[in-house]
């Protein structure tokens, strides 16, 4: 294209200096013509714009899951009869992705025909925002100008945040201890057997027992209640561009859920503690992981949000106290977020404080408290590999 | 198949158009016997596009036409006659070469179709002739520019999409076709639009550089008030510097604004300084006498014109009043024509060896007081040829009668000058003065004083004398730019003689000098004088800088100071008509008409009439006959063509009749929008079309398929079957078509 603007003005240039020293037919005439090529390069470039058409399709329904890939199709159609020399698509790329399509293919649409393409969708974080089609990028066919017409009907979507299944926590260590503390000090339930009932969970099988019995028994448990596991999280929003917060509030839902389902799996009660309308206290239960997931993905960060308001209350309920074991998933480790671990620790429950920054290596602040300890989770990346 | 023909056509009829409009042009008129290009055109393009359609056509269609052509021009030979058709041959033959032309613009563009880089090849050539024609000043219609420029619009539109890389290229053909709506905007633009003749002059670029260079200019006159304006140099206008520059400029703007209370002379002086002293290069004022010369110069006229002539002193002299203002200078100076008696400016002027500049901080606009002289005038020629003397007397009573004629009754004007302060003995000093500075003597060369001999010889008078030397420096060579001067030119001398027979042209500046050494070399007093010259029959005259002007003016002794203009083509009677000067009645001009054509040379009506009628009832018989042998041929061929098909289809095994009738089935849906389409099986194509098409006139589609493909053997049912259904189909399909209602 840049070619074919020099080229262009030189001889546009060239045609100045004909009609400044000669005059008659040929020297004006090909002086205006030069001077109409711009013209008619502007009414096809609007008549494409006009008859224009984008269609875009899910594989699906409009939610989706952070981090899972979703059958895209688009479609562009050209319903008029001229040709569409070169258009252009550029998708969403910041907060999704297309694969397999390339931002600088260039489409030629004759007329009453159409380009259908397939692609995999994949969006990064959670939350609802425009994906696919960004706009489109239409060119004349001297390829002297480009109009890029921004998508009028985006397509919009929910996405709801992954669910990551962890295996281990690096922070088993401090968990074993705690456990061990909590087995000196007889706090641990007494186990009951009985039939298994449909729907009971697979893990509680019994399987020597169920052997024994010849029939399958599951494990009740009875008597005090095991003591959960504590988790704070952070729910003030940091930024004003989506580019900013997304990828951190998104980091912070996925640590939390996966803990708790972490938690849930082995049955172990988890209370979350969040800013909701006001200081939400939500404990999850045997079966309760669905409901939850389903209240985190509908959750909304907020400025409003201060951590530091959450943290105070948190202390003054005392329900924390009850916990085997604290997490705190925050996005700075600030020294309200230290008091909070000091208040906490200082009754003995070990603290695990994920900050979930870019910050990292030589940065990562340090807590010289007790029974308590500071890890640093990127935005990006497999959580997986970082808890 | 039509994006296909309209593509040859787009190729090959605007090539068709450049070629024979050139050949046109560049054989002329003479050979093609045709009054226009356009007549010439035709014949190229009639049989380029004849070539189109036969190139696209099937075989036996091409074979068909070119059957034609030759029994026309068999049946014709006879029917016309050999020498009938020689002759007519002959008169026409370029209608012929035109065809030809066609033909071969035809295998051209579909040569360039083929090959890509001739293509631009032929572009760039198209272009490259429209650039010769524009520099040879060749004329160029609108239809040859138009043609040019689409098909080089076409060309590059096709060579940008080879060279675009882009999914879904659909090739050259159908792309270019579709583009043509917006193509066609181009050379429908350049048919319409009217072309200047004469180059651009930008003149709204010169107008505001030049208001810019104005503003600037003024801007750094508003800094200095001290400096005067000077816009010597290269530029063009008032100098205050004497010197002979080298070239004018040519960046005229508005310098002056003159208004009178009725409409003036022809041409107006204003002087702004003058000149007392050359040195060959220069001009210098040496003269800063605080004398009112001009006062004393007005006296000294009207006491010559009273004198001379009294009683009509009103035919020499008028007293007017000039308003004057400064549009684009910033000077010190004062503008004045000749014979001002005073200036009204505020707070006042100052005299200083005859110009008049502003005292103090005074600044235009301001009036001028003066006499307009009747040059024109018969009277005020002999006068000056006589000359006169002013003793005290004279000069008292035409002081006296000055005033009271015109200065007190003129306007009721309160400024006027004070009468007492010029006296007779102040004249005196006055001439002494006009002679020191102004008559200085003059050493001219031999060859000079040689050619100012022989142009005065005959006249004795010093007017006459300057009036033939203005003669002939009038009928010199103007130019604005003469050059430098030599370095050797070190004399007034040196200047007269490289000017007189060296150089041989100049403008104002070297036709003044010249005419005032000249002047004082008789012994006449004269003074080099530059300003503004402009004319002036307007009341508001603006007076543009490219009027500044230098021009000399000779004391004739007793009379005054009398302008001349040497200067070649700028040389206009002023004055106005004085009674006793009115001639008689302008002769008539006789008006030539033309007779009537003698009779002798009419044709006899009779002959006339019986010449038309042969060729009347002889035309028809020329003409038809090919024309009716060609139609016979066609129907003779397509006749002939239907009933071999007809036997050789009788003679095709049952199989090979199934393949006919399918493919008769597949034109059948062709002509009615169901192309079989690439990669589409005959089976999709049926359901395609059972869309609109009864399904049951569409089931020999099977059997079609079944015989192509399928070792199947066929029998005359499926022969039948074939042959029923393309009936109904045929019947189906153009019933459906007549009717309006087909739905493809």
């Amino acid at each position: 294209m840049r070619r074919n603007r020099i080229i262009f003005i030189i001889l546009w240039i060239c045609s100045l200096v004909g009609i400044s020293f000669y005059g008659g037919t040929v020297s004006y005439g090909i002086f205006a013509a030069l001077t109409l090529v711009p013209v008619i390069s502007l009414i096809y470039i609007i008549s494409v714009c006009f008859l224009f058409r984008i269609y875009q399709e899910l594989d699906g329904a409009r939610e989706l899951t952070a981090g899972k890939a979703e059958r895209f199709f688009f479609t562009l159609y050209n319903e008029s009869p001229i040709v569409f020399s070169g258009i252009r698509v550029v998708f969403f790329s910041d907060l999704s992705g297309i694969s397999g399509l390339d931002d600088c293919t260039e489409y030629e649409l004759p007329p009453r025909s159409g380009v259908k393409k397939q692609t995999v969708l994949l969006c990064r974080y959670r939350g609802e925002y425009e994906v696919g089609v960004r706009q489109v990028v239409i060119q004349d066919f001297f390829r002297l100008f480009t109009f890029t017409y921004k998508n009028r009907e985006p397509f919009k979507i929910t996405v709801k945040p992954d669910i990551i299944h962890l295996t281990a926590l690096d922070s088993a260590e401090m968990i074993m201890n705690a456990a061990r503390e909590s087995a000196d000090n007889k706090r641990e339930p007494d186990v009951f057997v009985r039939e298994y009932d449909p729907g009971d969970d697979p893990r509680l099988i019994n399987w020597k027992l169920s052997a024994v019995q010849n029939k399958l028994m599951v494990r009740e448990l009875k008597g005090e209640e095991q003591q959960g596991i504590g988790i704070i999280m952070d729910s003030s929003r940091d930024g004003d561009e989506p580019l900013e917060y997304l990828p951190v509030e998104n980091r912070i839902l996925e640590t939390v859920i996966g803990l708790t389902l972490f938690f849930n799996e082995r049955n172990v009660p988890v209370t979350v503690f969040y800013t909701g309308k006001g200081t939400v206290t939500d404990t999850v239960g045997r079966n309760g992981f669905d409901g939850f997931y389903s209240r985190m993905c509908a959750f909304s960060f907020e400025k409003e949000k201060d951590p530091g308001v959450l943290f105070r209350e948190i202390m003054e309920r005392r329900e924390i106290y009850s916990s085997g074991m604290v997490f705190m998933v925050v996005r700075k480790l600030d020294p309200r977020a230290a008091e909070t671990v000091s208040g906490i620790s200082s009754f003995g429950i070990p603290v695990m404080v994920y900050v979930v920054s870019e910050d990292d290596g030589g940065d990562t602040p340090s807590l010289r408290i007790p029974r308590a300890d500071v890890k640093v989770i990127p935005p990006s990346g497999a959580l997986v590999d970082v808890i | 198949m039509i994006s296909g023909l309209l593509y040859d056509l787009v190729n090959v009829i605007p090539l068709c158009a450049v070629a024979s409009l050139l050949v046109y042009g560049g054989m002329g008129r003479g050979f093609f016997h045709m009054e226009s290009g356009t007549a010439a055109l035709i014949p190229a393009i009639a049989s380029a596009v004849i070539c189109v359609f036969l190139g696209r056509a099937p075989m036996k269609y091409r074979a068909a036409a070119l059957g034609v052509m030759a029994v026309a021009a068999a049946g014709a030979v006879p029917a016309m006659g050999r020498e009938y058709l020689a002759e007519v041959l002959s008169e026409n033959i370029c209608v012929l070469w035109m065809m030809l032309l066609g033909v071969i613009c035809y295998a051209a563009a579909k040569a360039a179709e083929r090959f890509r880089p001739l293509k631009l090849v032929v572009a760039l050539s198209a272009l490259a002739v429209l650039i010769y024609m524009m520099v040879t000043g060749c004329h160029t219609s609108r239809l040859v520019l138009s043609a040019a420029v689409f098909y080089i619009s076409l060309a590059m539109a096709e060579e940008t999409e080879y060279r675009w890389k882009k999914e879904g290229k659909g090739g050259d053909v159908r792309y270019t076709v579709r583009l043509l709506p917006f193509l066609m905007l181009l050379p429908l633009f350049l048919l319409l639009f009217k072309a200047p003749e004469k180059p651009y002059s930008w003149q709204f670029v010169k107008d505001f550089l030049r208001g810019a260079r104005i503003r600037y200019e003024l801007l750094v006159q508003t800094l200095n008030e001290n400096k005067s304006w000077d816009s010597e140099g290269t530029n063009m206008g008032f100098s205050e510097k004497g010197n002979l520059a080298g070239s004018l400029g040519n960046d005229p703007y508005e310098a002056v604004i003159i208004t009178s209370d009725r409409a003036g002379d022809s041409r107006v002086y204003l002087s702004g300084k003058i000149f007392d002293s050359f040195d060959g290069r220069d001009w210098k004022k040496t003269d800063l006498s605080p004398m009112d010369y001009r006062a004393y110069d007005v006296l000294e006229t009207a006491a010559a014109v009273m004198t001379a002539d009294p009683g009509r002193e009103d035919d020499y002299l008028k007293y007017e009043t000039l308003h004057i203002e400064y549009s684009g200078i910033r000077t010190s100076r004062v503008f004045v024509p000749g014979h001002a008696l005073y200036v009204a400016a505020d707070p006042g002027v100052l005299s200083a060896g005859g110009d008049i500049s502003f005292s103090g901080r005074g600044k235009p606009p301001y009036t001028v007081k003066y006499f307009r002289v009747n040059k024109s005038y018969e009277g005020f020629r002999r006068l000056c040829d006589k000359g006169s003397s002013i003793n005290k007397d004279i000069f008292r009573v035409s002081k006296k009668l000055l005033w009271d004629k015109w200065v007190e009754k003129g306007n009721g004007d309160l400024l006027a000058p004070n009468p007492d302060e010029q006296t007779y003995e102040g004249y005196l000093d006055y001439l002494d003065r006009v002679r020191e500075f102004y008559g200085q003597e003059m050493q001219v060369s031999e060859r000079t004083q040689r050619l100012l001999d022989e142009t005065t010889e005959g006249v004795t008078s010093d007017n006459e004398k300057l009036c033939m030397i203005e003669r002939y420096l009038s009928q010199m060579k103007y130019s604005t730019a003469p050059g430098e001067l030599p370095d050797h030119i070190r004399t007034p001398g040196d200047f007269l003689d490289y000017l007189l027979f060296e150089s041989g042209e100049g403008y104002c500046v070297h036709y003044a000098t010249a005419f005032v050494l000249m002047a004082r070399s008789m012994g006449v007093p004269a003074r080099y004088v530059q300003g503004y010259s402009t004319a002036a029959d307007k009341k508001k005259t603006v007076i543009m800088s490219d009027c500044a002007h230098a021009w000399p003016e000779a004391h004739i002794e007793g009379v005054g100071w009398v302008a001349y203009e040497p200067t070649p083509g700028f040389k206009t009677e002023t004055g106005w008509e004085v009674a006793s000067e009115t001639t008689g009645d302008k002769e008539s001009e006789h008006e030539k008409k033309e007779g009537p054509i003698p009779e002798e040379d009419l044709p006899d009506e009779e002959e006339e009439a019986v010449l038309e009628d042969h060729a009347v009832k002889h035309r028809p018989v020329k003409i038809y006959v090919p024309v009716v042998l060609a139609a016979a041929f066609l129907l003779l061929f397509f006749t002939a063509d239907l009933i071999l098909r007809k036997i050789r289809y009788a003679h095709m095994d049952a199989r090979g009749k199934v393949l006919e009738s399918g493919r008769q089935t597949l034109k059948l849906l062709k002509k009615h929008g169901f192309s079989l389409e690439p990669g589409e099986t005959l089976d999709e194509l049926q359901k395609r079309a059972g869309g609109s098409v009864p399904e049951e006139m569409l089931t020999q589609i099977g059997i079609y398929e079944t015989a192509l493909y399928a070792d199947h053997k066929m029998g005359e049912e499926d022969v039948n079957r074939m042959e029923d259904n393309n009936r109904e189909l045929m019947k189906y399909v153009y019933r459906k078509k007549f009717s309006g209602s087909f739905k493809v």
